[in-house]
């Protein structure tokens, strides 16, 4: 009886599985075939390349890559020195800086996007790559979480000491003692913002630039297999980058981290 | 005595905090409480406490509320199907999966929905061939429950995420020690897991109302603004121009999306704590 019970158990939970996985994969799989079928019913990589061929994507698309590059990186260069500040010299701040790292997420991205379009001076408006500004604080959240667990995670004020008393020079301090004892916690904030900007439609589309999401829903009118295929791969897209940052980031602890969008 | 100098390491961050989630919050808060004259007035708040405004935030409110609880209890019962299941390598893949859905979203997700349950999508097509035809009672993707579908797709992984540290936060010992003592299984999980797992839930429920509450770009993309949410109405506010007053309706309807949102943040961030609290 009771080895009936756990067998009928475990044959319900597989089929929540299976039923979870193909909710999941069948979306991706017709989409797939969607994409790269044509009327006759033969397949073809034609609409990739059909996509890769349109201008206006490519210049999209590199416009979206330069601005989640330059996001990422003005985010570790504010953050990292910031939240190492914080472990060191003024614990007791830890508290409010984690508040104010959270309020973004109060207010929902296309709030900000009006806010931004209505505060910022001109200047700020005539630049794509002011979305990068914006970008920062829609990321902060996570940006900020996953870097002070990291920097939580090791004795930073104890590693600090330490070395300073060994007679390490600040260079050594920062790139042979922080930066590779909080690798984790960049792995997981360089990712969380590619996810973003790869994605990200509220602010672009307020403001009116053609980043790779705007330019795909305008696509998709036009050419819808083309478009579907870009859909496919930019998820694929995603998919690659956490996986080459988790090979990167060789530690056992996972980077997945809770993204809210 | 307090050293003020301690703070200055604070100062880059603050002041970009300050520049560019402060003023843009500011100007919403006061062009929310002006007419387009820069008159002070309460008269847009009048306006989005009814008709068509009134009708979005019901809208969004009730999308936000199904896609929640259908989520949390999909999500829970996946994340329970793979914790305890124990198939190698399956939670590492499914895990990175749910990151990598969780994160996605927006226009993407809307194409792939078309290719997939469109008037032409593939499974409308596959299904038709076995008789059952979705779009036979006029229903359509573009609908409020095929956007709260479509919705899952984000919603459910960010379940699974949250949901895995719970399942394994349910120790052996306590199912061995009820068990043990004689408790029937339905009487552990009822007097045992539940009061342990309730408030993480009902965190997990508030965190996936407010996702689906500030989504913005699936819904555009999916129905381009024929479903009036109340982010759709904002944006069209703000790119249309043609109502009185239209800027500072979206930014009052803005301030509503923040006291929803923040209250459901707020109560998140305090039960949150205490679960963390209780678990150390």
């Amino acid at each position: 009886m009771e080895k009936l019970k756990s067998f009928l158990n475990k044959s319900l939970l597989f089929l929540a599985l299976i039923i979870g996985v193909l909710f999941f994969l069948l979306p991706i799989y017709a989409s797939t075939v969607f994409a790269l079928q044509d009327v006759e019913g033969n397949y073809s990589l034609d609409p990739i390349s059909r996509a890769f061929a349109n201008e206006e994507i490519t210049r999209s698309l590199l416009l979206t890559l330069r601005i989640s590059v330059l996001t990422v990186v003005l985010t570790l260069l504010v953050l990292i020195p910031t939240v190492a500040w914080l472990h060191i010299v003024v614990p007791q701040a830890r508290k409010f800086v984690e508040f104010l790292s959270l309020l973004p997420l109060v207010i929902p991205p296309i709030v900000q996007g009006v806010g931004f379009l209505y505060s910022m001076p001109s200047f700020l408006k005539s630049t794509p790559y002011a979305l990068v500004f914006a970008y920062m604080i829609l990321a902060m959240p996570f940006t900020y979480r996953a870097l002070d667990a990291a920097f939580s995670a090791i004795d930073t004020k104890t590693l600090y000491e330490a070395s300073l008393t060994l007679g390490a020079k600040w260079r050594t301090l920062v790139f042979r003692i922080l930066i590779p004892n909080v690798r984790t916690g960049i792995f997981a904030a360089t990712f969380l913002i590619l996810a973003l900007v790869l994605g990200e439609f509220a602010y672009a589309s307020l403001l009116l630039w053609d980043t790779f999401p705007t330019v795909l829903a305008v696509a998709g009118m036009g050419d819808a297999s083309a478009a579907v295929a870009l859909s496919v791969l930019s998820l694929l897209g995603v998919w690659l980058a956490l996986n080459v940052i988790n090979l990167l980031n060789k530690s056992n602890r996972s980077i997945v981290n809770v993204g809210v969008r | 005595m307090k050293r003020y100098v301690d703070y200055f390491g604070l100062v880059p961050l603050l002041a970009f905090i300050v520049a560019f989630l402060g003023f843009p919050l500011l100007a919403i808060l006061r062009f929310s409480f002006q007419d387009s004259e820069g008159n002070y007035t309460l008269n847009n708040f009048q306006t989005i406490t009814s008709g068509i405004y009134r009708d979005a935030f019901w809208l969004s409110f009730q999308l936000s509320l199904f896609s929640a609880a259908i989520s949390l209890v999909l999500g829970f019962i996946f994340a329970l199907a793979v914790t305890r299941l124990q198939i190698p390598i399956l939670k590492g893949l499914i895990s990175t999966a749910s990151g990598v859905f969780a994160n996605t979203g927006g226009v993407p997700l809307a194409f792939m929905f078309i290719a997939s349950l469109g008037t032409y999508g593939l499974l409308t097509d596959w299904l038709r061939k076995l008789g059952i035809d979705l779009y036979a009672n006029s229903w359509t993707l573009y609908s409020f429950s095929g956007l709260l579908i479509v919705y899952l797709y984000f919603q459910v992984p960010l379940m699974v995420l949250v949901s895995l540290p719970i399942i394994e936060g349910i120790k052996r010992e306590w199912r061995e020690a009820a068990l043990t003592l004689g408790a029937p299984y339905g009487l552990f999980w009822r007097k045992v897991i539940a009061p342990i797992i309730a408030p993480q839930l009902f965190a997990t429920f508030l965190l996936l109302f407010t996702n689906s509450f500030a989504a913005y770009a699936t819904a555009a993309a999916l129905t381009s603004g024929s479903l009036a949410l109340v982010p759709v109405q904002i944006a069209s506010l703000i790119s249309s121009n043609v109502q009185v007053d239209g800027a500072n309706t979206a930014m009052a309807l803005g301030v509503g999306m923040i006291s929803i949102v923040g209250i459901a943040m707020t109560i998140y961030i305090v039960l949150e704590r205490r679960v963390v609290k209780w678990r150390n």
